[in-house]
Parts: C-alpha cells; sequence; structure tokens
C-alpha cells in the first residue's frame, strides 16, 4: 500500500500529469461553446435524415447529447493523453537515474512495478473521469438536460433514451469508457517497461492505436477480417449502455476481450522488466 | 369518312361527361370544407406510439394546438416527434384549388359508401408525388390517406374519428410507412456506390384526447409554430 | 570488538560472473567481506567493479555463481536481505520535482517506516536539513551526492555499498566522506564496500580490498598486509651522495633509481626498509630525510599492468 502511496504521490507531484486535464478542458469548453453558437445547425445536420419524415420538438441539444457527441471522439485524443503519463512511469525512472535507488530496494521488483501500473490506470481513470465530468457539467449549464435523441449517422432510426435513465447509463458508460483506455494504458506501460526514455513509449502508443484503426477499416475482406481481433474494435463498446435494449452480452464480451489484453499486457510487462538488466 | 368523323365526336361526346366527373370530385371536397368550415381551432393531447424497424423510442406526448388556417404548435416536456403527413388534423389541407383531382371509383368502405380521389398538386416545390384519399361520403370523412412522394415514400393513414363539439375529429390515426433510406456504409465499400438504398417500414399509432374544440386560441399561442428543426413543413 | 566479530562474513560471492553477448564483464568472482570492513573494490576502467557492483544490488541477473549477504542467498531472501543493505550506484539521483524531505520519505520508507525526526536527523548528519524541503533539482552535484548519503543511512543498514562515493566532490567533500566511511565503520559497527578510482582515497579508509581487471579477481585482502608484500620505494636525502651509492649500489636487495643533488631515490624489497637506514647510519653518511613512495596506486597500477607475482 506504501509503494502505491508513493508512486501516486510522485506521479501526481509533476506538473506534466496535468497536461491531460488542461488539454481536456480547454478543448471541451471550446467545443461546447461552439456548439452552443451553432446549435440549430449541427442538430439540423445531425437529424436531417429524419426531418424528411418527422416534425420534431423538443430540446435536443441538451447537456447530454454534447457529452455524447465529444465521447464520441474519446479514442482519439484519450490515447495520446494516457501515453503521454503510462508511458513514462517506468522509463522516466531510467532517464532520471532514480531506477538506480528505487530498484535496490526490499520490496520486489513485480511489487514495484504493480504499484506502477496500478497509478497508471488511477491516473487514466481520473482522466475520462475528468473529460465525463467536463462535458456533463458544464453542458447541463449550457444546453440543458432533456431526453437524449441518439442518431447514427448515415443509418436510419434513434435510440431514445428518457432523461431519468440517462445519469445511471452514462455512469456505465464512462465506467465502460474507462476500461478500454486501460488498453491503452497498458500498451504505453508495457513499452515503458521495455526502453529507457519516455518518447519511444508515448509515439510507440499512438502508432498501435492508429494503425489499429486503420486497418480495421480499410475497405478490404482480409482487414475486415482482422477487425475482430483488434483491440480498437471494441474500444467504443461504452456506446452500447446508450442503445435500448442494452445489449449486456455484446458489452460483456467487449468487456472481457479488452480486459484480457489489459491483463496480458501487464502480465508481459512485469515480466520482462522483472528479468531486465538495469545498464543505466 | 365515318369513322374519322367518328373519332373527332367521341372526345366531344365524353368531354361534358369528364367535366361533370371532375366537377363530381370536386364536390367531394367542397363538402369537406363546408363540414369544418366553422372548426376555427382545437386543442387535444396526443400520444405517438412508434413501431418502426430501428425507431427505439417510447411513447411519446405533447399538446397540439391548432387554428385556421395552417397555424400549429406543439407543447411537450420532452422531446417529440411527429410524423409529417397525416400527423395531425388539418381540414384545410386539401384545398382543391391547390390540387389537380381525379375521381378514382366508388367503393364501400367499412359498409358504407365511399369514394376515392387522387390528388396532384399542382406547386411541383412540394415533394408529394399524388395523394389517394378514400372518403366516406356518407359521413363526409376522409378514411384513408395514401401519399406518394417523388422519392419513392409512401405513406398510408387510417383515420378514426369521434364527434366534439358538433365536429368529426380524429381520435386515431395509424400510419404505415414504406420509406426510402440512403445508408452510408462507411469507407468499407468505396469501390462501390457510397450509398445503399435501404426501404424502412414500420407502423406509427397517434392517438387524440381531449379535445377543446373552439377555445378561441389566439395567434400570440403560436409564435413559435414550428421548431427550428421542422423546415419542411407540411 | 574482539577478531571472532570482525572474520564473520557478510558478504560472498562465490563463482559471480555475469556476460553480456559474448563479452565476460565480471568471472568468476570470489569475493568475502567480513563485519566492519571497510573494503575496497578496485579495478581500472571496465573492469567490472560497477557490474559486479549492480549484481549484488540485484540491479543485473547473475549469468552464473551466487551471492550471500548474511549468510543468506540473496535471490532467495531478496527483501529480508535488502533491507539491512543499502547502495549507492554511481552517482545518487533523485525525484527532482520532490524536496529533499520527500525524497528520503519515500526511499527510505521502502525499507521501513521512517519517522520524520530520523529524516530531518540523517540530514542533519550531511549538512542539508536547512534545504530539506527544496526540490532537488535546486541542489549542487555534491549536495546531491550528500543526500545520497542520506537515503543510505536513513535506513540503518549493516552493509552499505558505495560505487564511486566521492565522485564530483571538491578535496572538502571528498574530506567529509572519508570521515563519514571511517565513522560508520568504527562507530556504528557498519560494513562499507566501495569502489573508486581514486586509489589514494581508499588507501586512506580501507581495511580489505579486492583488485579486479578484465571481470578476474587479481588479488583480495587486507590492505596493509597485501602492500607490505610489495617492494617500497623511498626518496633520502645524503651526505655524501657518493659514498652512500658506493655503499649501497651492490647490495641485492636494493635497487638505485635515481642519484642527485644529494636525494636518492631506491627501490628497496620488502623488510629491508630499517636495514638500509641503518647501514646508512652506521657508515657515516649523513641522512637528513628518509621517507617512503610505496602507495596503493603504485600497487595497484603495477598489478594490473600483471607486473607483480603474488
Amino acid at each position: 500500500m506504501n509503494l502505491l502511496w508513493f508512486e501516486m504521490v510522485k506521479t501526481f507531484s509533476r506538473w506534466r500529469t496535468y497536461i491531460g486535464f488542461g488539454f481536456i478542458a480547454l478543448v471541451v469548453i471550446l467545443t461546447e461553446v461552439v456548439m452552443k453558437l451553432s446549435a440549430g445547425e449541427i442538430v439540423y445536420r445531425m437529424m436531417k435524415s429524419l426531418q424528411k419524415d418527422f416534425l420534431i420538438f423538443g430540446n435536443i441539444l441538451n447537456g447530454w447529447f454534447v457529452t455524447t457527441f465529444i465521447m464520441n471522439s474519446l479514442h482519439i485524443h484519450i490515447p495520446f493523453l494516457i501515453a503521454l503519463v503510462a508511458g513514462d512511469m517506468v522509463s522516466g525512472e531510467a532517464t532520471s537515474g532514480t531506477v538506480r535507488l528505487l530498484l535496490i530496494r526490499p520490496p520486489s521488483r513485480y511489487n514495484i512495478i504493480a504499484a506502477k501500473y496500478v497509478t497508471a490506470l488511477f491516473y487514466t481513470a481520473g482522466l475520462v473521469i475528468f473529460l465525463g465530468l467536463m462535458c456533463i457539467l458544464p453542458g447541463l449549464a449550457l444546453f440543458g438536460s432533456g431526453d437524449l435523441i441518439l442518431h447514427h449517422y448515415g443509418k436510419f432510426g434513434l435510440v431514445f433514451i428518457p432523461e431519468v435513465e440517462i445519469p445511471l447509463r452514462m455512469l456505465f458508460a464512462f465506467m465502460a469508457a474507462v476500461w478500454s483506455m486501460t488498453v491503452v494504458a497498458s500498451i504505453a506501460f508495457l513499452l515503458s517497461t521495455l526502453v529507457e526514455n519516455s518518447i519511444g513509449p508515448i509515439i510507440g502508443t499512438m502508432v498501435v492505436v492508429i494503425v489499429f484503426l486503420v486497418i480495421g477499416n480499410f475497405p478490404f475482406d482480409f482487414f475486415h477480417s482482422l477487425k475482430p481481433y483488434l483491440f480498437t474494435t471494441y474500444m467504443v463498446f461504452w456506446q452500447r449502455f446508450l442503445d435500448d435494449p442494452i445489449p449486456w452480452q455484446e458489452i460483456a464480451r467487449s468487456a472481457a476481450f479488452l480486459g484480457l489484453h489489459s491483463i496480458g499486457l501487464f502480465f508481459i510487462a512485469s515480466v520482462a522488466y522483472g528479468r531486465k538488466d538495469i545498464k543505466s | 369518312m365515318r369513322k374519322l368523323l367518328l373519332l373527332v365526336l367521341i372526345p366531344f361526346l365524353l368531354l361534358p361527361g369528364r367535366i361533370q366527373a371532375q366537377g363530381d370530385a370536386t364536390s367531394y371536397l367542397d363538402s369537406l370544407e363546408r363540414k369544418y368550415s366553422g372548426l376555427k381551432d382545437y386543442t387535444v393531447d396526443v400520444l405517438v406510439h412508434f413501431d418502426i424497424e430501428g425507431f427505439k423510442a417510447p411513447d411519446m406526448q405533447a399538446k397540439l394546438y391548432w387554428k385556421v388556417p395552417d397555424k400549429m404548435k406543439i407543447e411537450s416536456k420532452r422531446v417529440f416527434f411527429l410524423p409529417k403527413e397525416g400527423g395531425f388534423f388539418n381540414p384545410s389541407l386539401f384545398k382543391k384549388e391547390d390540387f389537380e383531382i381525379k375521381l378514382l371509383e366508388h367503393l364501400t368502405y367499412e359498409n358504407r359508401k365511399a369514394v376515392k380521389l387522387k390528388l396532384t398538386p399542382k406547386k411541383t416545390k412540394r415533394m408529394t408525388q399524388d395523394v389517394v384519399l378514400t372518403i366516406d361520403t356518407d359521413r363526409n370523412l376522409i378514411k384513408e390517406m395514401n401519399i406518394s412522394s417523388f422519392e419513392g415514400r409512401e405513406v398510408k393513414a387510417l383515420i378514426q374519428y369521434a364527434k366534439f363539439n358538433d365536429f368529426e375529429l380524429p381520435t386515431r390515426i395509424e400510419l404505415h410507412l414504406d420509406i426510402p433510406f440512403n445508408e452510408s456504409r462507411g469507407i468499407r465499400d468505396f469501390d462501390q456506390s457510397a450509398q445503399k438504398t435501404k426501404r424502412v417500414t414500420g407502423k406509427v399509432e397517434i392517438t387524440y384526447s381531449n379535445y377543446r374544440v373552439n377555445s378561441g386560441l389566439r395567434d400570440e399561442t403560436f409564435k413559435q409554430t414550428e421548431s427550428p428543426l421542422s423546415r419542411e413543413g407540411y | 570488538m574482539g577478531e571472532p566479530f570482525r572474520k564473520e562474513v557478510v558478504l560472498k560471492t562465490s563463482g559471480l560472473s555475469k556476460r553480456f553477448g559474448t563479452r565476460w564483464a565480471a568471472r568468476d568472482l570470489n569475493l568475502e567481506v567480513h563485519r566492519g570492513d571497510v573494503f575496497g573494490f578496485l579495478g581500472p576502467n571496465g573492469a567490472g567493479k560497477s557490474t559486479t557492483i549492480r549484481m549484488i544490488l540485484t540491479l543485473l541477473r547473475p549469468t552464473a555463481g551466487s551471492i550471500e549477504i548474511f549468510g543468506k542467498d540473496l535471490h532467495k531472501n531478496r527483501r529480508s536481505v535488502l533491507s539491512r543493505v543499502c547502495g549507492i550506484v554511481e552517482k545518487p539521483d533523485f525525484y527532482l520535482y520532490l524536496s529533499a524531505h520527500k525524497n528520503l520519505q519515500i526511499l527510505g520508507s521502502m525499507t521501513r517506516r521512517v519517522p520524520r525526526d530520523e529524516i530531518m536527523e540523517a540530514l542533519d548528519v550531511v549538512g542539508l536539513k536547512s534545504r530539506a524541503f527544496e526540490k532537488v533539482k535546486t541542489f549542487s552535484h555534491g549536495m546531491k551526492q550528500r543526500l545520497g548519503i542520506a537515503q543510505a543511512l536513513l535506513t540503518k543498514p549493516e552493509l552499505i555499498i558505495l560505487d564511486e562515493p566521492t565522485s564530483g566532490l571538491d578535496p572538502q567533500g571528498m574530506k567529509e566522506v572519508r570521515e563519514l566511511i571511517r565513522r560508520l565503520s568504527s562507530e556504528s559497527e557498519m560494513t562499507v564496500f566501495l569502489s573508486s578510482h581514486l586509489l589514494s582515497e581508499v588507501e586512506l579508509v580501507a581495511t580489505r580490498m579486492a583488485v579486479i581487471n578484465r571481470g578476474e579477481l587479481i588479488v583480495q585482502g587486507s590492505v596493509s598486509e597485501l602492500l607490505e608484500k610489495e617492494t617500497m620505494g623511498y626518496s633520502i636525502q645524503v651526505s655524501p651522495l657518493d659514498a652512500a651509492i658506493n655503499l649501497i649500489g651492490k647490495l641485492p636487495w636494493i635497487e638505485i633509481l635515481s642519484a642527485e643533488n644529494s636525494r636518492i631515490e631506491v627501490r628497496v624489497n620488502p623488510g629491508h626498509s630499517s636495514e638500509l637506514n641503518r647501514l646508512l647510519v652506521t657508515n657515516h653518511i649523513e641522512v637528513s630525510s628518509f621517507y617512503p613512495h610505496r602507495t596503493l596506486e603504485d600497487f595497484f597500477l603495477k598489478i594490473t599492468e600483471g607486473t607483480s607475482e603474488i
């Protein structure tokens, strides 16, 4: 427990840890202001296909809609912010030289690595939850509350979620978002154990995420057949909590797939680091 | 020569009949107009139930205000979707001067005498291709509407009525939709056409209750008649 | 403390070896460090000293051999063993964004819970108490070195391992570290294992030593015993010079290196130093000064060049 506390102190004492939070705050506020100014235009475009057949009344562009809208870009900007810290968790100690003082202590390397990993996950959860709060609180203040109408671009139909159900669904959605981002944190963490600088893990993580996203969307059958095996395919499973009915089986499958990834990556990291010669 | 004469004369002989038929078709709309001429406004509670594939919405409730000739307002605490075609009763919708009217047939509908009229809008700006009305001639009520659009949209409305303050107003409209939808398939099939046309079918049941008729609604009530989203009113 | 106490083996390596690719950085090292020793671990650059220290502190995995500390196998009893050991490998690096106090709190508490007053006491010992709550990034190199020693002492180790502890320090700093090492050994009964290139520094503090070269152990033993086996150099001020040269020039146990300006530089076999002095005096040769040149550095250079027979 001490180890974990100290890793938290070390991580959250650095100003670099707060870059992600600052970036999120800036981007979300800007996005919400722009959306407020362009409210009618945005919703008109989103609902264009439905407006041929229906007259639509009510506060569609409410805080919950804005939150969902911003969260849809979660897998684009959040991975970088996660890698910024998770990718530095282990390699940063090598760069600064503190690894020589750290690893000669009685706690085993496995315990130290585990404490660092949990800290990385804690940061990841904090970042995603912060994103949620930044979306929801100013969103509700600027746009008000209401039912959540979700219309998938390019597809007919919509999902209508009553206002009373939204808070709990959003809570589950954010938990799922945290769960999916732990895979990104795990990749960055693994890379961090393998090298002795922080740039490599950060770039490496982004490369992995982007390449997997691109592969999963390539318009060829071969790549399409790979899609079920790519973790990026399941990174958006949080959206399923905003479906009606909630597809619990699909969610469980996605969560299990991502969980296995995280566990596997951490296992590799701890074994690799446990056997690593510290020459720096 | 005789044959030629007949060929020339026949259209002239039929013309009075045709004019007569046109006149008959128009008369049905005239009857409708007369029936509802005293209806100046109404307020009604609306309940909409959706049964359309991919449309996962609960029943929606709202209060609808209507005033002659075409003012309409929806009041709802929550988001409310109202089908554009056949969603609410507007007796001045089918003005004879707006349509080319053709009498299709006389028929029996729900054990009553009825006629089928085909209405083709004169103004081409509207997407509606034509409307086929089934009118109960005994009671002067539109029982069925079949609306076709140039985009291939087919909407069929079945209407039930009850009497409120001497006016027969809809208590239930059942809409059957068969509409095309251009689904974007994403970049996967970039070598094929970007969009695939899919047909969506389903049913919308609209129930009207608690009518208040001719209560003297003021124009100010309709200041924001339409949602900013509904740019194509009907 | 009696002899039996000093002979307890605190650190023992048996056949300790480390290979990187095809290169052996350390090969078949058999070291023995006794309790209370100030053990000097010497070798030229690239000899394998840091590699050996890193293996002892579990930063590197040995390719072969074993390490016992306090009679226990290090790798099987890592936690209990390392709780009694502390070390500094190369220069001590700290979390620059944290204060000196916080650094010690974190590092110290990984061994045992360290009360705040002990942290302040350790900082006081190394002269950093007034800077306790300043971020380490504001510290000079010398201050970081002292902080490194403070963190090593904080957990009250029985064995302290230092890799180049005076590196980067000014003469005053070096002196302080030397004094500290002596105090640790004599007052706190701490065993000190230190490597250094500053052989003169090691000579002043070490009681036992080992020399390695190219990863292999060359010699190991007490400093005084090892040095006594070597020939000693002397610088003698004599008058008359010629008479002195004639007297000692043909002796088998002495070699004249140079003679000029009444100064004669000689090399004498072990055990003949006092005989030389007596010979000069009894033959009426005036001896105004007689001082030795024998140092650890001479010994070290000689054996690492492979010219000595031990």
